[in-house]
């Protein structure tokens, strides 16, 4: 216990040292100082706890300490913003989210002060969260295919929860809407909990959940899990069907990654890579990562960069085609 | 029965060496920082979260929300003595308790807000013990027509909160209500009057003006009003609570601790009103020595046992279902999470050990903080015979700490001084914070609701009626309206009559 406080202590005064020190160390002696990661999100969440556990394990493979700055606020685009801001030398890393990196273009545009795909470096993806299309229990169908079907029945009529109108979970049911052509009524919450205890009470009938709190539902049959929203089974859940068996096609997670600011020396990014690649392969990490609904990627650069460009223009187009103006 | 062998579990969990000892350190810790303006649990919970990695999963949870509910205990202490509360639940606290506190009997305040928040806290952990899947099932009838009229009913409520003028309660719950309007809209996800400022995307933080109003409004006008003032209060009196005392303060506490423990279950901002729906009742039913506003007790001890009941009984859709109905909440899953736990309906049956543990060390730890809190009242009575000129820097200091602490933003700090100022201002025109923190805290909820409402009933507006709880809330608004309206009239026909 003891040990830990110091530590706490040692990360909270290395947090200050990151602050105060205007360092311009060269990529030869890199890392040689405390390096600050920026999360855009509270301490506690799925997204905080998981980067938590990449901060440490990346800290002992480089040898020294990797701290954690929560930076909450406006979808984790203030901790973007915060990265750009900051000097182009692999001390400041972000972890990149779909609402601060491949949404913010089209719903914020014009809003955010930086350039997702000119500013930021991908790195590389650390996890992806497969969302779980669940049920209520009352609502009583049992596939995908299933709630096609009556929703082509009886257009208008199904409530269809998302944790939030401009998220993964909000824009994939906007996704269903258009690929499966049906009509139903989106009704958005503040978080995933929100929308939870409103399917618990019936006001929705369905909605997308990312697997750390769908999959206990799931299981003890408070809920009916409809399949994964992913192309293929999740090995989180292999049990379940995927959505595209009835949905052609349709695909939707959340993601996280590890990102610095453009112009960072490119043997900086190469390590960071090599390092988060190999410590997703930790069964500690993998084990860890499975109780948060995260599944490890650890890709190289080049296809992180791809996988950005083609959600930033999958979600334009259906930001475009779903109407959704934010002003 | 099977409830006795849980609890008989749960205490041979709680009662271990080491989870005594954490469950000490986390209501210590709890009552520090709730002392200190600001710092909330939030931060605190958030701060320790690495610290339990290393623990076992009780001892952490334990610890955690010890950490909860002793920051329930020590915010009022604040609230009491300096006019500083720290989160919505003892802006009611304020009100009364500083008051006493002003007229020296900052002691009798804070024994009624120790016994009063301990006696919630036992009845409360009763009530998860005992009735927590009932409760979660009647908690989960509460869809958004009854929360929209929950919230009427407590806007309604937050003008008979106000004891001047009508038309003044009535003007700052519309601020309230505009500053309210501040952040991205949840059913559209369009952003309102956030002026390009990254910061204010997720709306103003309630910390940051509840501190603004009351805390630096009352340092300026301290330092303006009565240049010649020295000390906050001269004289302290009755340390300890006398009979009559007792006898005033248990139908408001036994009231308390009903209302917080139906609202705490609400996942959906039903905690917060509960101390505010007590002071107005009290107001009511209550027949206090001094008037409500002037140093009540009443006012202290039924929304304190409120409060710390609501703060109890919002475990339960956690503990029940896994669903965190505050940000406190969300990081004690985060900690489940983090010790490889899944949160949910499963916690019950597969960690009845933790579960059980966790219920019996609220007891535990109420009584904990009951012991540490008594003698502490005559130590923080002291503090407000310090010179203010040397307690006012500390109070500001702290204040910016704090408020910084909410999420990392110097924004907030400039947002507070901005709004402290505007709170002195209101404070010279007579107008009273409160009701305008109601409206801020209302507001958007209101409208959440409201909109899910209709989105969901296809626009027709007879869903709030066709609900019967919801149709009883609108009805008791309705009849609160009318109480409230009655006494201005009648007072304004005396005046009449009296012909002044």
């Amino acid at each position: 216990m003891s040990n830990r406080v110091f530590h706490a202590l040692r990360a909270a005064a290395l947090t200050f040292a990151v602050a105060l020190s205007a360092t311009s160390a060269s990529a030869q002696n890199w890392p040689s100082q405390p390096i600050k990661f920026l999360v855009g999100f509270p301490a506690g969440g799925a997204s905080d706890v998981m980067a938590r556990l990449v901060a440490q394990k990346l800290g002992e493979r480089l040898g020294v300490t990797v701290v954690i700055d929560n930076r909450p606020g406006a979808a984790g685009t203030l901790a973007a913003s915060l990265a750009v801001q900051a000097p182009a030398d692999g001390y400041t890393l972000l972890l990149g989210s779909p609402t601060a990196i491949t949404l913010a273009p089209s719903t914020l545009a014009g809003k955010i002060t930086y350039d997702p795909a000119k500013d930021l470096v991908p790195v590389s993806k650390v996890a992806h969260y497969p969302l779980f299309l669940v049920a209520r229990n009352e609502f009583g169908i049992k596939s995908a295919a299933q709630f096609v079907a009556k929703a082509k029945a009886e257009p208008g009529k199904i409530n269809f929860g998302s944790f939030g109108i401009v998220t993964s979970g909000g824009l994939a049911v906007e996704e269903v809407k258009i690929k499966a052509g049906v009509d139903v009524l989106h009704v958005p919450y503040n978080g995933s909990a929100r929308a939870l205890q409103a399917l618990f009470g019936g006001e929705i009938d369905i909605m997308f959940d990312t697997a750390i709190t769908a999959l206990p539902n799931m299981r003890s049959g408070k809920l009916v899990g409809l399949g994964v929203a992913s192309l293929k089974r999740s090995p989180l859940a292999p049990d379940m069907p995927p959505v595209a068996d009835a949905i052609p096609g349709f695909e939707a997670d959340s993601w996280n990654g590890l990102m610095v600011k453009a112009g960072t020396p490119k043997a900086i990014v190469d390590r960071l890579q090599t390092e988060v690649a190999a410590l997703v392969r930790d069964p500690e990490v993998v084990k860890k990562f499975a109780t948060l609904g995260a599944v490890p990627v650890g890709n190289n650069a080049a296809e992180f960069a791809a996988f950005l460009r083609e959600e930033t223009e999958r979600y334009t187009k259906l930001v475009k085609a779903a109407n959704i103006k934010v002003e | 029965m099977d409830i006795f062998a849980n609890l008989w579990l749960g205490l041979q969990t709680a009662c271990s060496f080491a989870n005594l000892l954490y469950c000490f350190v986390g209501v210590a810790l709890g009552t520090a920082i709730g002392v200190l303006p600001g710092l909330g649990p939030v931060a605190t919970i958030a701060m320790l979260l690495p610290i339990t990695f290393g623990l076992s999963p009780d001892s952490a949870l334990i610890m955690l929300a010890g950490i909860y509910y002793g920051a329930q205990y020590g915010g009022s202490t604040t609230a009491i003595l300096v006019n500083l509360p720290g989160e919505a639940s003892s802006v009611v606290t304020a009100l009364d308790g500083y008051k006493m506190a002003r007229s020296g009997e900052a002691g009798r305040a804070l024994a009624t807000a120790a016994v009063g928040s301990f006696f919630a806290g036992t009845v409360a952990t009763i009530l998860i013990a005992v009735f927590s899947p009932p409760l979660t099932a009647m908690a989960l009838k509460f869809l958004a027509p009854e929360y929209f009229s929950l919230m009427v009913l407590g806007l309604i409520a937050s003008i008979i909160l106000a004891h001047g003028s009508l038309i003044r309660a009535l003007g700052m719950v519309l601020i309230g209500l505009i500053l309210g309007l501040v952040g991205t809209d949840v059913t559209t996800g369009i952003m309102r009057y956030t002026f390009g400022i990254p910061e204010l995307v997720d709306g103003i933080n309630f910390v940051v003006i509840a501190m603004a109003m009351f805390g630096i409004g009352e340092v300026i006008s301290n330092l303006t009003g009565e240049s010649g003032r020295v000390l906050l209060t001269k004289k302290v009196t009755g340390l300890l609570l006398s009979r009559d005392d007792l006898k005033r303060i248990v139908g408001p506490i036994l009231r308390g601790t009903a209302l917080g423990s139906i609202l705490g279950i609400l996942p959906g901002g039903g905690a917060m009103l509960s101390s505010f729906a007590s002071y107005v009742v009290e107001k009511k039913i209550a027949t206090p020595k001094v008037p409500f506003g002037e140093g009540a007790i009443e006012g202290v001890a039924g929304p304190e046992s409120a409060n710390n009941a609501g703060a109890q009984t919002s475990f339960i859709p956690m503990l029940t279902l896994g669903i965190p109905s505050n940000p406190v909440m969300a990081l004690m899953i985060g900690a489940m999470i983090i010790q490889g736990i899944q949160p949910g309906p499963a916690v019950m049956t597969e960690q009845p050990g933790l579960f059980w543990g966790l219920i019996a060390s609220m007891w535990i730890g109420n009584v904990m903080l009951l012991v540490l809190n008594l003698p502490l009242i005559g130590i923080w009575v002291k503090m407000i015979l310090v010179p203010y000129h040397f307690l006012y820097p500390v109070i500001l200091v702290l204040c910016a700490i704090g408020v910084y602490s909410l999420s990392n933003t110097t924004m907030d700090i400039y947002l507070m001084a901005l709004f402290g100022l505007l709170g002195y201002v209101f404070r010279r025109l007579d107008c009273e914070p409160a009701p305008l923190l109601l409206g801020m805290v209302l507001g958007p909820m209101m409208e959440e609701y409201l909109r899910r409402a209709l989105l969901i009933s296809r626009g027709d507006p007879t869903v709030f009626l066709r609900r019967p709880i919801s149709a009883t809330l609108l009805a008791l608004a309705l009849a609160g309206l009318v109480i409230a309206i009655l006494p201005t009239v009648a007072k304004k026909r005396e005046a009449a009559f009296q012909g002044d």
